[in-house]
């Protein structure tokens, strides 16, 4: 499990995604919120970040994506910490968050997941966690931009 | 809420070749789109310009009349511009100055096709996008000065959200007529499943808008 002072990487595919600098909660995908073991935020842990693993996501994604409008050059790097998301709370003062080690053997080892702890489900309440967690980006970089520091 | 502007005797209106959005006010704009579609005639801009986005307005169109007025006419026009007059009342033209800017926003969005952002993201649903317009509209109406942010999900529906140092806000338009929302400012905070938008807009959602 990554330790409270570990950084994420998420990727965010189109800039449709961002007003100005801010993150917009449909870059979340809902289901990702719904509680279940098979659902989580995708990210990857940077201290053990593999550059050619998410190059070959971008890729791949870009690969099956199948419509016109995926620009594998247009996607974005967000940062966000997992002490910060473990530690944020929603309207009942309860921490919904926990992040988990998920490595995707030969392909992510990084990878972990965002998930849903709280117990809690609806659509309002996935509300609530996209824009808790669309607040907590810390920076912004274009995917090649954050790479170029690997 | 109706909002009505009145343009006086014969307010005499150029409508430049450009997009006449740079040069008039909201309201005003309004009038424009009122004049396009609401009248029988067709304002031809006499180059190849085409800045009167016909579905953009007919957005509008459908949230506003031109009351009480009398006939409109092209009055002729010069190599650049034409020019109309109109006498006569607009209703429910939108209060909030981001409406027509976010109007193209969404159509933008809705434009989107399968795949968009990755293998599992999905176009705008049809009704969704209608909707998400209706949402649009319902917040003009009721002169929400904080300007949304509109975001298309994976699942293709909208989301709209106001995040800043005030207020914390996501809304989901579904494509049934529904929305969710969640909605906290430094008062209140609420967490709604659904809502219908058929109905006037949500109370607390409305009072943490405009706190």
């Amino acid at each position: 499990m990554p330790q409270d002072d570990t950084d994420l990487h998420r990727l965010v595919w189109s800039p449709d995604d961002f007003d100005g600098e801010k993150l917009l909660p449909s870059a979340f995908r809902k289901q990702d919120f719904s509680g279940s073991n098979d659902d989580y935020v995708s990210v990857s842990r940077i201290d053990m970040l593999d550059p050619d693993a998410e190059i070959a996501i971008a890729d791949n994604q870009a690969k099956k994506a199948g419509g016109n409008d995926f620009i594998r050059d247009e996607a974005w790097s967000v940062i966000l910490n997992c002490g910060e998301i473990r530690r944020a709370e929603d309207s009942d003062k309860l921490q919904p968050f926990q992040v988990t080690s998920e490595p995707i053997p030969g392909e992510n080892e990084a990878h972990c997941g965002i998930r849903n702890v709280s117990g809690k489900k609806g659509k309002g309440y996935v509300n609530e966690l996209r824009s808790i967690l669309a607040t907590l980006i810390r920076s912004r970089k274009t995917l090649d931009d954050f790479l170029k520091n690997f | 809420m109706i909002s009505k502007v009145k343009l006086g005797c014969r307010e005499k209106m150029m409508i430049e070749e450009r997009d006449a959005s740079s040069a008039f006010s909201p309201h005003k704009k309004s009038l424009t789109a009122a004049i396009l579609i609401g009248t029988t005639f067709v304002v031809v801009p006499t180059s190849t310009a085409n800045d009167y986005d016909y579905d953009y307005y007919d957005n509008f169109a459908r949230h506003a009349k031109l009351g009480g007025a009398e006939q409109s006419k092209n009055c002729g026009s010069s190599n650049n511009s034409v020019s109309t007059y109109l006498n006569g009342w607009i209703e429910n033209a939108p209060k909030s100055s981001w409406y027509f800017d976010l109007a193209q926003r969404l159509k933008v969005l809705a434009s989107k096709k399968d795949g968009w952002k990755g293998i599992d993201s999905l176009a705008a649903l049809p009704e969704a996008h209608r909707h998400a317009s209706d949402m649009l509209n319902k917040l003009a109406q009721e002169g929400i000065d904080r300007r949304p942010s509109i975001g298309l999900d994976y699942e293709g529906t909208f989301s709209l959200s106001w995040l800043d140092d005030s207020i914390n806000v996501d809304l989901t338009v579904y494509e049934d007529g529904s929305y969710s929302f969640f909605a906290s400012s430094k008062e209140t905070r609420i967490s709604v499943d659904e809502a219908k938008l058929s109905d006037p807009l949500h109370g607390r959602l409305l009072s943490v808008l405009l706190s």
